[in-house]
């Protein structure tokens, strides 16, 4: 035991020199085996040893490469999805004008196409801004209208772009008839709860009737699709009555628009003149 | 586990030598002149015992040796024995017993390359009576190239103990 121990000792104080012994010994002996026995090192050290090594670097660098690969994947696709989502957007105008098209020789007056910049995205109604302006013709008091339906009318405009008042808004009335049997109406909103048309005891409109504008005050012309009744409403006084309407163009949808280009002479703008007046005055 | 800023230099010391020698291996022939290479790794690896003594050199040393040797075409153990006796002769000249200034280290690292290019070449048995001319005409120049590169690499690590004045 006590040899083993100064064995222990004396290792432990010569162990550079057992080192040295140790190492310089394994290259001798290597360098001066047999050329088979070299070859049998050559080829352990490099399988047990190099190979693995090897192997590990050589798959971090297929993880390094796949994760550049990958982030270069990322940038291109982010940059084909904003490519992608323009050509849709193109695509979308190009198929509200096909769709318009038709439409466009049934109209007395001539359309400019516009795209809505902002709106509210909350509430339904609101003032929208188009990127139609007074460069193209527009003017306050137009109808904008879609390829489905009557969507609102021109507050003012300015060059490059206006400003829009939907259906949707509480300020906003339009008069309507109903196609079936002729009969008025006054169409207007209460906020959130939708779009609906007030009229008399006397005016027949039911559920199921479609709504067309009247023409009266100038500022929709005669017969633009508006939307359709499903539910009458007595009201407690019972000498008007509330019924709902579903617009036919959705106004949480709509993104291209079309302004008609009615001659001012024609227009008559007494309530919207009234109301710029009073927010001027009051300003 | 924390690391001191000490275990952390040491750390970075056994990570360089590996390093240069990939280094050797791959780009240190771009930088060659007229046929002649510096040998990064013998300028790193003799840094490296300066600072860390004979045994780690030994057996970094040892290891890198036998790198090479699966790799290269010779005689197997011949860099292995030449590195091994490289380090710890230089690591006898450890800088926490013995301060060797800068200008002497540039000149240890030029007889270390010329140590280590006898011991290789006695190894491949290439025979003692080309040795001579070996040393003259591969080692020598390759020693130069070397020192200014370990002039420049001893100059950005200089050595951690000062002069004594007695």
């Amino acid at each position: 035991m006590l040899i083993l121990r100064w064995l222990a000792d004396q290792a432990l104080r010569g162990r550079e020199l057992i080192s040295l012994a140790l190492t310089i010994g394994l290259g001798l002996w290597i360098s001066s085996s047999p050329p088979q026995i070299q070859e049998k090192w050559r080829t352990a050290w490099t399988g047990t040893v190099l190979y693995p090594v090897q192997s590990v670097i050589g798959r971090m660098q297929v993880r390094w490469d796949l994760e550049r690969e990958l982030d270069d994947l990322r940038a291109a696709n982010a940059r084909l999805v904003a490519a992608n989502a323009k050509l849709a957007e193109v695509a979308r105008i190009r198929d509200d004008l096909r769709e318009f098209e038709p439409m466009r020789k049934h109209l007395e007056y001539p359309v400019v196409g516009s795209r809505v910049v902002t709106r509210d995205p909350l509430r339904l109604g609101g003032i929208w801004i188009l990127d139609a302006g007074t460069e193209s013709g527009v003017g306050e008091g137009m109808a904008v209208i879609s390829t489905d339906g009557l969507v609102g009318r021109i507050l003012s405009a300015s060059h490059g772009h206006s400003q829009m008042q939907t259906i949707g808004d509480p300020d906003c009335r339009v008069s309507v008839l109903s196609a079936r049997s002729r009969s008025p109406g006054i169409l207007h909103s209460i906020e959130g709860a939708g779009v609906f048309v007030e009229f008399s005891v006397t005016s027949d409109i039911r559920a199921g009737d479609t709504l067309v504008t009247w023409g009266a005050g100038g500022i929709f012309p005669r017969g633009l699709p508006v939307g359709k009744v499903v539910e009458v409403r007595k009201m407690p006084a019972n000498v008007l009555r509330n019924a709902r309407v579903v617009p036919f163009q959705d106004p949480w949808t709509v993104r291209n628009v079309f302004v008609i280009i009615r001659p001012p002479e024609l227009r008559v703008l007494p309530d919207s003149s009234i109301y710029f007046q009073s927010t001027r005055d009051a300003t | 586990m924390n690391l001191s800023s000490l275990e952390k230099h040491d750390l970075a010391g056994y990570i360089a030598v590996p390093l240069a020698l990939l280094a050797q291996v791959s780009i240190v022939p771009v930088a060659s002149i007229y046929g002649v290479q510096p040998s990064l790794l013998l300028a790193v690896f003799v840094l490296f015992a300066f600072r860390n003594g004979a045994l780690p050199s030994i057996w970094m040393g040892f290891f890198c040796g036998t790198v090479l040797d699966t790799y290269s075409s010779g005689t197997p153990g011949a860099f292995a024995l030449a590195m091994t006796v490289v380090g710890y002769s230089v690591g006898q000249l450890h800088e926490k017993k013995v301060h060797v200034g800068y200008s002497l280290r540039v000149g240890i690292l030029g007889i270390a390359v010329l140590l280590h290019d006898g011991i290789w070449h006695l190894a491949c048995r290439h025979g003692a009576s080309h040795l001579p001319l070996f040393l003259l005409r591969t080692s020598l120049p390759c020693a130069l190239y070397t020192m200014l590169l370990g002039a420049i690499a001893f100059a950005i690590r200089p050595p951690r103990t000062q002069a004594r004045t007695w």
